[in-house]
C-alpha cells in the first residue's frame, strides 16, 4: 500500500472501522511508514484537542426569548386545545402551568396515540427495525429464550426487554449495562433475557455497583438525584441530589460499602466533589470548585479519595482523607512537562501505612510519563519514567507492591510504583497496542500492532498465544484464562499452558467493545454494536439477551 | 475485586472526567429514545438539557455567536413544534442535531456561502475568541475555531459530531442524512483539512485577534 492509499485510510483506522484485510494493510504500511505514523498521531492528538475544546454556552437571555417568544405562546394555545380533544393528541406534552398532566390521563393518551399509525413518520428504517426486532423476537421464542409474558407490550418494539414489575429479579450473578437512560440486568446463568433494573419515571446518567454487587447507586439524570437500588430491582430509594440536571459522572463506593462520594454540579457551572454515608446522610463538599471533577478513586482502607480536578485548562491531582477531613494537592499538573497530558490512569500504592497514589499520563497520542506521589513527602510528584520516553501503553497493578507495566516500541517494562525498586524491561514481539495484566498480578497478556496475543510471567520468555487479535484481552477473576476477540470470534486461551494453550470459542462475532467475566469465571458478557451477548466460560452456550448496544461498561452484580 | 463498578476499571479518571465534561446532552448515553408512555417532557426540561451543547454545535458551524444565538432559538421553536407529532422512539438527541444541522445549512445558504463562496472568505470577520472560561488558554481555543471556521461545512459539521458530540458513525449518518460509507469518507476529509489548517495556522498562518 502506497501513502496516498493509505492516507485515504488512516481516520476510519483510527475509528477502528477497517474491514480486518484493509486493517491489516493500513497497519502494515504503517510499520514502515514515518509520515503516515505522524499524521496518525496528529489525528488522535487533534480528536483529543477538539473533545477539550471549551463549550460555548447560550446567553441567559435566550430564554427569554424563546419561551416568551409569541410562537412559543401560540404552540402552548395549540397544544391545549389537543388537550381538551379538538386536535390530534401528542405524544409530547410540556408541562402547562395551569393544567398539570395527570398520569392517568398520560396513559389514555399515550395508548390512543399507540392505537393510530406512528410508524410511517419516522420512515422505512424504522418499520424495518420493527420488523427485525418482531422476527428476532419469534426466534428466540421459538428457541424457548423468551419468557412468557416478557414483552413490554402495547405495540412498543422492546419486546425483548423483561417486565418492569415489583417482583424481585432472580438471585444470583447479573451482569448489568445502560441503554437508553435505563440499567439493564440479566441473569448470568439460565435462558432469561434483559430486564429492566432502573424504573421507568428515571433516566440514568452515571451509576456504580456496590463492591459486594448488591447495591447499584445511580443518578437520575432528569432530576440530578442520587438513588440506590438493590441489585434484584427493589428498594429503589432517592438518598441525595447531584446538583443538576443530566450528571453523567459514575459515584464510587468505598470499599467497605459504607460511602459513595460522587461529583457534583456547583454554582456557576463548576463542578465539586461530594460525600456521603451510603444512606444518604451526612452529604458533605471534600474538593475546591473546578471546571472538571473526575470521578474519585478509593484507597483500599476506605479512608481516602484520590481525583483530578482542571481549572484554567490544568489538570491538577488531588486526595482527601476523611480522618482529617482535608483534601490536599499532590501535582498542580499531570505531566509537569506536558500541559496537554491528562491523568489516565489513577490508583493508590497499596502500602496503607506510607499513603500515595500512583498515575500515567497522556496526551491523546501517547502515554508521557508515569508518576507517584506520596501524601507525606515533600510534596513534588516523582516522575517515575525517563523525560522524554512515551509510552503505547501502560496498565498499573497493585501485585508486587504497586507496579506498572509500560510498553514502547518493542519492550515491556515493569516499573515500581515506589522508587525503591528498579526497572525490568523484555523483548517483546513488535510494538505493543494494549496490556493487560492478571488480577493476581502474575501474568500480563499484551496485544502487539500486528494483532499477535502474547502471555508473559516474570522469569519466562513471553510466548504468543494467538494472532488476528483485535481489542483489548480480558483476564479471568482466577487469572487463568484471557479472553480475547480474534479472527471473528471470542476466544478463551488457558494460561500457563505455553504456545499450545487450549483455546475455546466462547461465541462468533466481530466488533466486540467489551469483556466481562462474571465473578464467579463462569459467564463472559460480550457487548458489540448489535447488542449484549452472554457465553459460558466452557463455550457451550452464547445467547443474545439484548438486541440494544450498551451504552457504558457491563459490571457484574448479584442479586438475592 | 471491585466487582461491579460502574466505572470499566477502578481509577480510570480519564474516561470518568470525559463522560463528566460530556455531561450536558452529548455522547452516546444521550441518544437514547425518549419514551412519552413513560414520561412527560417538560420543554424547559429539553432546553436546559441540550441548550447548551446545541448552541455549541451550531456556534462552530456557523462561526458567530450572534447568529448562533438566533439560530439556536429556531431550532428549539421548530423541534418544540414538532415534537408532538413524533413517533414514541424518536432518539431526541440525534433529532435535535439533525434540526440544528439543518438551520444552520439554511442561513449558510441564505448568506450565499454555499456552492460559490468557500468558507475561507469568512476569515475576514472578526473571530470570535470569546471563551466560556476567562482564564482559558486563548491560543489553542483560537486556532481551533479559526481552523473549523476554514474547513468546508459537511466536513465540520460531521467532526463536531464525532468529536464534540460523541455520536457513532451511525447516529453522524442519521444526522447529516448520509450513508454510514459516507461518514467514514467525511471523517477522512475532515481530519485532514482540519490537520493542514491547524499546523499552518499554527505555524503562523494568521488568526484574526
Amino acid at each position: 500500500m502506497m501513502c496516498e492509499q493509505a492516507e485515504d485510510f488512516l481516520s476510519a483506522y483510527l475509528d477502528e472501522m477497517l474491514e480486518p484485510d484493509l486493517r491489516a494493510d493500513v497497519s502494515a504500511h504503517l510499520d514502515m511508514c514515518t509520515e503516515c505514523r505522524a499524521e496518525l498521531a496528529d489525528y488522535r492528538r487533534f480528536d483529543q484537542v477538539l473533545a477539550a475544546a471549551p463549550r460555548r454556552a447560550p446567553s441567559d437571555e435566550l430564554h427569554t426569548r424563546i419561551f416568551e417568544s409569541p410562537e412559543y405562546a401560540r404552540l402552548l394555545r395549540r397544544l391545549e386545545r389537543a388537550e381538551r380533544g379538538r386536535a390530534p393528541l401528542p405524544l409530547f406534552l410540556p408541562r402547562i402551568r395551569k393544567a398539570p398532566v395527570a398520569p392517568a390521563a398520560q396513559q389514555a393518551r399515550s395508548t390512543t396515540r399507540h392505537q393510530s399509525p406512528p410508524i410511517w413518520r419516522s420512515g422505512a428504517w424504522r418499520v424495518a427495525a420493527v420488523l427485525a426486532l418482531v422476527i428476532g423476537s419469534a426466534l428466540l421464542i421459538k428457541q424457548g429464550l423468551l419468557h412468557s409474558g416478557s414483552t413490554t407490550g402495547q405495540g412498543a418494539p422492546r419486546t425483548i426487554a423483561g417486565p418492569d414489575g415489583s417482583a424481585p429479579l432472580a438471585a444470583g450473578p447479573r451482569a448489568v449495562y445502560l441503554h437508553d437512560g435505563t440499567l439493564w440486568s440479566v441473569l448470568g446463568s439460565g435462558a432469561g433475557l434483559a430486564q429492566r433494573l432502573t424504573p421507568a419515571s428515571v433516566r440514568v446518567g452515571g451509576w456504580a455497583g456496590s463492591p459486594d454487587g448488591r447495591l447499584v447507586a445511580y443518578v437520575d439524570a432528569s432530576s440530578g438525584r442520587i438513588h440506590v437500588i438493590r441489585s434484584d430491582h427493589q428498594s429503589d430509594q432517592s438518598i441525595g441530589s447531584a446538583g443538576g440536571l443530566a450528571m453523567r459522572a459514575n459515584p464510587a463506593w468505598s470499599p467497605d460499602g459504607t460511602h459513595i462520594a460522587y461529583v457534583a454540579r456547583a454554582a456557576g457551572g463548576q463542578t465539586t466533589l461530594r460525600l456521603m454515608n451510603a444512606d444518604g446522610s451526612n452529604d458533605v463538599a471534600v474538593g475546591s470548585l473546578a471546571e472538571r471533577t473526575s470521578t474519585p478513586v478509593w484507597s483500599d482502607d476506605s479512608l481516602r479519595l484520590a481525583y483530578t480536578q482542571t481549572s484554567a485548562g490544568t489538570q491538577g491531582v488531588w486526595s482527601y482523607s476523611l480522618d482529617t477531613k482535608r483534601s490536599q494537592q499532590l501535582a498542580v499538573q499531570a505531566d509537569g512537562a506536558n500541559a496537554q497530558a491528562v491523568v489516565a490512569e489513577l490508583a493508590w500504592l497499596p502500602d496503607p501505612q506510607q499513603p500515595g497514589v500512583t498515575w500515567s499520563a497522556h496526551d491523546g497520542a501517547q502515554t508521557t510519563g508515569i508518576f507517584s506521589a506520596t501524601l507525606t513527602g515533600s510534596g513534588a510528584p516523582v516522575r517515575l519514567t525517563a523525560s522524554g520516553a512515551g509510552y503505547t501503553a501502560a496498565e498499573y497493578t497493585s501485585a508486587h507492591g504497586g507496579a506498572w507495566l509500560a510498553a514502547s516500541a518493542s519492550t515491556l517494562s515493569v516499573i515500581p510504583a515506589t522508587t525503591s525498586g528498579s526497572a525490568t524491561s523484555i523483548t517483546t514481539g513488535g510494538a505493543v497496542r494494549q496490556v493487560a495484566v492478571s488480577p493476581d498480578g502474575s501474568t500480563a497478556a499484551y496485544v502487539t500492532e500486528n494483532d499477535a496475543l502474547f502471555i508473559w510471567s516474570p522469569g519466562n520468555a513471553p510466548y504468543q498465544a494467538l494472532s488476528q487479535v483485535t481489542g483489548a484481552p480480558a483476564w479471568s477473576p482466577d487469572s487463568t484464562y484471557v479472553a480475547v476477540q480474534a479472527n471473528g470470534s471470542i476466544l478463551k486461551v488457558a494460561i500457563g499452558q505455553g504456545p499450545a494453550a487450549r483455546v475455546v470459542q466462547l461465541a462468533q462475532g466481530t466488533g466486540a467493545t467489551q469483556l466481562q467475566w462474571s465473578p464467579d469465571g463462569r459467564e463472559v458478557a460480550i457487548a458489540d454494536s448489535a447488542g449484549v451477548t452472554l457465553a459460558s466460560a466452557d463455550g457451550a452456550l452464547a445467547r443474545l439477551v439484548d438486541a440494544h448496544a450498551a451504552e457504558s461498561p457491563i459490571a457484574w452484580t448479584i442479586a438475592g | 475485586m471491585n466487582l461491579s463498578s460502574g466505572a470499566a476499571v477502578a481509577g480510570r479518571s480519564l474516561a470518568d472526567e470525559a463522560a463528566w465534561q460530556s455531561d450536558s446532552a452529548k455522547g452516546r448515553a444521550l441518544t437514547g429514545g425518549v419514551r412519552a408512555a413513560e414520561q412527560s417532557w417538560s420543554f424547559e426540561r429539553i432546553y436546559d438539557e441540550y441548550k447548551t451543547p446545541i448552541y455549541n454545535y451550531v456556534y462552530h458551524l456557523v462561526g458567530n455567536r450572534e447568529q448562533a444565538d438566533d439560530l439556536t432559538q429556531d431550532t428549539f421553536l421548530k423541534a418544540f413544534k414538532a415534537l408532538p407529532k413524533m413517533d414514541a422512539n424518536l432518539k431526541l438527541s440525534a433529532w435535535l442535531y439533525r434540526i440544528a444541522t439543518n438551520t444552520a445549512y439554511d442561513a449558510l445558504r441564505r448568506r450565499k456561502l454555499i456552492a460559490w463562496m468557500p468558507w475561507q472568505d469568512l476569515d475576514h470577520e472578526p473571530a470570535d475568541v470569546e471563551s466560556a472560561d476567562p482564564q482559558e488558554t486563548i491560543g489553542t481555543s483560537e486556532l481551533v475555531h479559526a481552523a473549523l471556521k476554514r474547513m468546508p461545512r459537511h466536513y465540520r459539521a460531521a467532526l463536531l459530531l464525532y468529536t464534540q458530540e460523541g455520536f457513532s458513525y451511525a447516529e453522524i449518518a442519521s444526522t447529516l442524512n448520509i450513508a454510514e460509507s459516507g461518514v467514514k469518507m467525511y471523517l477522512s476529509r475532515a481530519r485532514h483539512s482540519f490537520r493542514e489548517h491547524y499546523r499552518a495556522l499554527e505555524q503562523g498562518g494568521g488568526v484574526a485577534r
